[in-house]
């Protein structure tokens, strides 16, 4: 089911949340709003499940204007961050609940509860209380509790921040394919770049109330749009361009920065307030004194050792840079306070402003 | 203004409903009241009332007497009650868990036992002067200031010990270690950090007391014959004056509900802007003390635990005790008392129980969805009900009774001698109480249990019965419980409100007092504690609800 919002007009006291926006979710994918806390997403999950009302403006679920219809009518099915199970019931009543709601027989509703709660990994738990479950194991109830009553739509309200690392990467695949089983539409909120790049079909980047770029999650990484993508997305380093020189003849643009000239073989169109963005894993250290078009010198300020990956604050001309190495064995010959030479990738992406 | 009601027509309904009720039933008698103290004797508008209060000097001792009252019986308490929680809350000694029984205490025996009960001890015939009388000591009267500081502050040092000792156990136990660690010593950082900390708990133990105290009616209209203050003088205005211009009565209890008023606004301006968020909830260790110390603290909880306990003591004995008229025979037995009390005029009983239950019903179906469109459905409107079902509780018994009867003995609704009234007194002073009890645990709720359930596709009202009450129902019966017992032993209303044949049993034990028959008042006084105890017990000891408990 395809759903839209038509020209979405949101008011807090007198601050405006969103004006006239307008966005369509395709049908059947896995669609992620992402954003830092106050963009909004929010928001809009909960004008999708019924709990906001806009205060002009239209949503469709399909071709059905639902905009005044209650939450209880809606048919949707969600998650929540907290799990929201309700604390006096059973496993196995918290999945039935739903279909009770729909007058479905006791036996019945039982066979399908257990159906999924087998599904999710939980068969052998649906007479406990919710209090004597783990975290990771109560949002699964949480998802069974959702799909049970094959909902339209599938909202969920940044159903992972509240578990530790492992358990996250481990749920957000059996939620991804519990959706793809299903085939059901589906909103998920979160302000975590990674987990929205690794589950999504789609991503919405939200800012202040408004959308910033949408795309897959591979576009939306490759070729952020704006400034605020490029920071959110990826954690880019960003460099202001003065201004875009002539063409050469290897087919690549040189665009005149703090930092000297710059090649890149990104397309988009310089405007003022145009910033370069380039992500901290392109960058390469080479050997000072080399002679390069574009490199980069500065002083190693800050190493931050994370396992895998080693990253570095470099002080250039062009403010601080943040270099990302994989960690090698005999990667130890770089210090605090040395002098260093910056490699810039081709690929580095002019962004908009906004 | 509506928040989410806006889309729920039927929480709305009832939202408005309550508002209504209230509206109707308790803003509209005290705007009616403070607008008949103003209405001279000749009909005309004017400051008559108030100009002959303040010259009249029979009139103006009265709240002199008030207000000296207040601030006497509020020092000794907050000496006693709050002493009491810093050694309890601050050492540890044998015996200390004794004041747990405290809160229960207050509960089961109500004030006006309470006053008969040290009348039996310490007045003229008393226990204590029959004794002394031989050495040819007499103690000095009952029916005086002291008798009267002793009595309340013995009534009302509870509510002191357990706001201060609330404050002393939310009280972050790392503020203190922090100030130690930076150099301070232990006697610098209790008198700069924790007393600053401790300062909103004390004054609002001390506001509690001190709107106890000008407001109660049964001890002063006992013991203070001489000494008469604004709520026992305002009742006795409204008896003589019934059918005649109302004016001094509703001057006086006007006079109370400004006095009620400014405290408030005290409390919201001084109080609650000084409340601070404690970070974390390690409170204070306490310290072992022994030796004499422990001797002496063990001492003084033991005594007040004892004096707090000693009326119900001689009630018991009293109510088997034969009485010649006044005379008491002390070491004879009889069942003369109680059998008058149960079988022969238990009418007092009966009504006591059936006002009670209506009001408790009423005030718990009120406090549940109250409480819930308070705490979840936050916009102005539930706000304003918020405000209007607090408001009761500044407002003294005998004011309610004054402000209900003269709204409601004329006009398009009467209800002056039913028994309507007088619940309707018992539901509105009572069920503020109920609202916070209910409020609790639904702060603690999380939204999304409701939201889940609506997703799920479960109506809001339908929602609100399968997950929300579940989750509150403890409270909510806990709630009910202390409403239906408090109500039992309410006095003050009630006083203004009943007629011939509603006696309740304060009315009846506050009678039997006054005409001098203390051995049937402590008979009538037993079945009401023996009423107000069993269901305590039973909510407490057998289905472990917290009732009377000090958390």
């Amino acid at each position: 089911m395809q759903v839209s919002f038509e020209s979405i007009t949101q008011r807090y006291g007198g601050h405006t949340l969103f004006e006239d926006l307008d966005l369509r979710l395709p049908s059947g994918k896995f669609f992620t709003l992402l954003g830092p806390s106050g963009c909004g997403k929010t928001t809009l999950l909960r004008m999708l499940g019924g709990f906001v009302r806009p205060d002009a403006g239209r949503i469709l679920f399909g071709d059905a204007d639902v905009t005044h219809v209650p939450v209880h009518r809606r048919g949707v099915g969600m998650v929540f961050q907290d799990y929201a199970l309700f604390p006096d019931r059973s496993v196995l009543a918290n999945v039935c609940y739903g279909l009770a709601a729909r007058k479905v027989a006791r036996d019945e509703a039982e066979r399908r509860a257990r159906a999924i709660l087998h599904r999710v990994g939980l068969a052998d738990f649906a007479d406990r209380a919710p209090a004597a479950l783990s975290g990771g194991q109560r949002q699964r109830v949480a998802m069974a509790r959702a799909l049970v009553i094959e909902p339209r739509l599938l909202l969920l309200d940044e159903p992972l921040s509240a578990l530790d690392v492992k358990l996250r990467v481990e749920l957000r695949s059996m939620i991804r394919e519990l959706q793809c089983e299903a085939g059901i539409t589906t909103v998920f909120v979160t302000h975590d770049q990674e987990e929205a790049l690794a589950m999504s079909d789609l991503i919405a980047v939200m800012n202040r109330g408004t959308i910033v770029q949408i795309g897959a999650p591979r576009e939306i990484y490759t070729h952020p749009r704006t400034a605020f993508a490029a920071d959110f997305v990826n954690g880019a380093n960003l460099i202001p361009i003065e201004q875009e020189l002539p063409g050469e003849p290897d087919g690549l643009r040189r665009v005149r920065t703090q930092a000297g000239v710059i090649a890149t073989d990104c397309q988009s169109p310089v405007q003022h307030g145009s910033q370069l963005a380039v992500r901290s894993e392109d960058i390469r250290f080479i050997e000072v004194g080399s002679v390069a078009a574009g490199a980069l010198a500065g002083r190693i300020e800050h190493i931050e050792f994370r396992g895998s990956t080693t990253g570095y604050l470099v002080r250039t001309d062009a403010g601080p840079i943040r270099v990302d190495t994989q960690t090698v064995q005999h990667d130890q010959s770089r210090r605090r306070g040395d002098a260093v030479l910056l490699a810039l990738p081709r690929n580095a992406c002019i962004v908009g402003a906004a | 203004m509506l928040g989410t009601l806006r889309r729920d027509p039927a929480w709305l309904t009832v939202g408005l409903m309550g508002i209504g009720l209230l509206g109707i039933f308790l803003v509209w008698p005290l705007v009616g009241m403070l607008g008949k103290s103003f209405i001279n004797t000749d009909g005309t508008f004017g400051l008559g009332g108030y100009t002959r209060f303040f010259s009249d000097a029979s009139y103006r001792d009265v709240l002199v007497n008030t207000l000296i009252l207040g601030v006497a019986v509020t020092l000794t308490s907050m000496v006693l009650g709050g002493g009491m929680a810093v050694i309890v809350a601050r050492c540890r000694f044998p015996l200390a868990g004794l004041v747990t029984a405290l809160p229960l205490v207050k509960l089961v025996i109500p004030d006006v036992v309470v006053a008969a009960a040290w009348l039996l001890i310490l007045g003229k015939q008393g226990l204590l002067n029959t004794l002394l009388a031989p050495i040819g000591i007499e103690l000095p009267s009952l029916y005086s200031w002291w008798g009267l500081v002793f009595v309340m502050t013995l009534n009302n040092y509870v509510y002191a010990f357990v706001a201060v000792l609330v404050g002393l156990k939310s009280m972050d136990r790392n503020l203190e270690e922090a100030a130690q660690s930076l150099g301070r010593p232990i006697g610098h950082v209790l008198g700069g950090v924790t007393l600053p900390l401790l300062l909103p708990s004390l004054f609002a133990g001390a506001l509690i007391v001190f709107t106890h105290v000008i407001g109660s009616f049964g001890v002063p209209a006992i013991l203070g014959a001489r000494t008469p203050v604004l709520a026992v003088k305002a009742y006795n205005e409204f008896v003589s004056e019934m059918g005649g211009n109302p004016q001094m009565q509703t001057t006086m209890a006007s006079l109370l509900v400004f006095l009620g008023a400014g405290l408030l606004l005290i409390q919201k301006l001084v109080v609650e802007r000084r409340q601070f968020q404690m970070e974390s909830g390690r409170s204070p260790t306490a310290v072992a003390v022994s030796g004499w110390h422990a001797a002496v603290a063990s001492g003084a909880v033991v005594c007040m635990v004892a004096l707090s306990l000693l009326p119900a003591v001689v009630v018991v004995i009293t109510a088997f005790t034969p009485s010649v008229g006044p005379v008491l025979r002390y070491g004879g037995f009889t069942l003369a008392h109680l059998q008058y009390a149960l079988v022969r005029a238990p009418e007092p009983l009966y009504n006591s129980l059936f006002l009670a239950t209506i009001a408790t019903v009423a005030g718990v179906l009120f406090s549940v969805t109250s409480a819930y469109l308070i705490v979840k459905r936050r916009a102005a409107l539930t706000h304003l009900l918020d405000v209007m079902v607090m408001l009761p509780l500044t407002i003294a018994g005998t004011v309610l009774g004054i402000a209900l009867i003269n709204t409601f003995n004329h006009g398009w609704l009467v209800l002056t001698g039913s028994w309507v009234i007088m619940a309707l007194a018992y539901f509105l002073r009572r069920m503020p109480t109920s609202v916070r009890a209910a409020a609790g645990p639904l702060h603690n709720l999380k939204d999304s249990i409701e939201e889940a359930s609506m997703s799920l596709g479960v109506s809001p009202l339908r929602s609100f019965v399968h997950v929300v009450l579940p989750v509150i129902v403890p409270s909510v019966i806990a709630a009910a419980v202390l409403m239906w017992v408090t109500t039992l032993s309410e006095l003050s209303a009630t006083v203004v409100l009943y007629f011939g044949g509603m006696n309740t049993m304060p009315i009846e034990i506050f009678q039997q007092i006054d005409s001098g028959r203390l051995a049937l008042a402590c008979a009538y006084s037993l079945v009401l504690l023996v009423t107000i105890f069993i269901p305590l017990a039973l909510a407490r000891w057998i289905f472990k609800l917290n009732v009377g408990t000090l958390e």
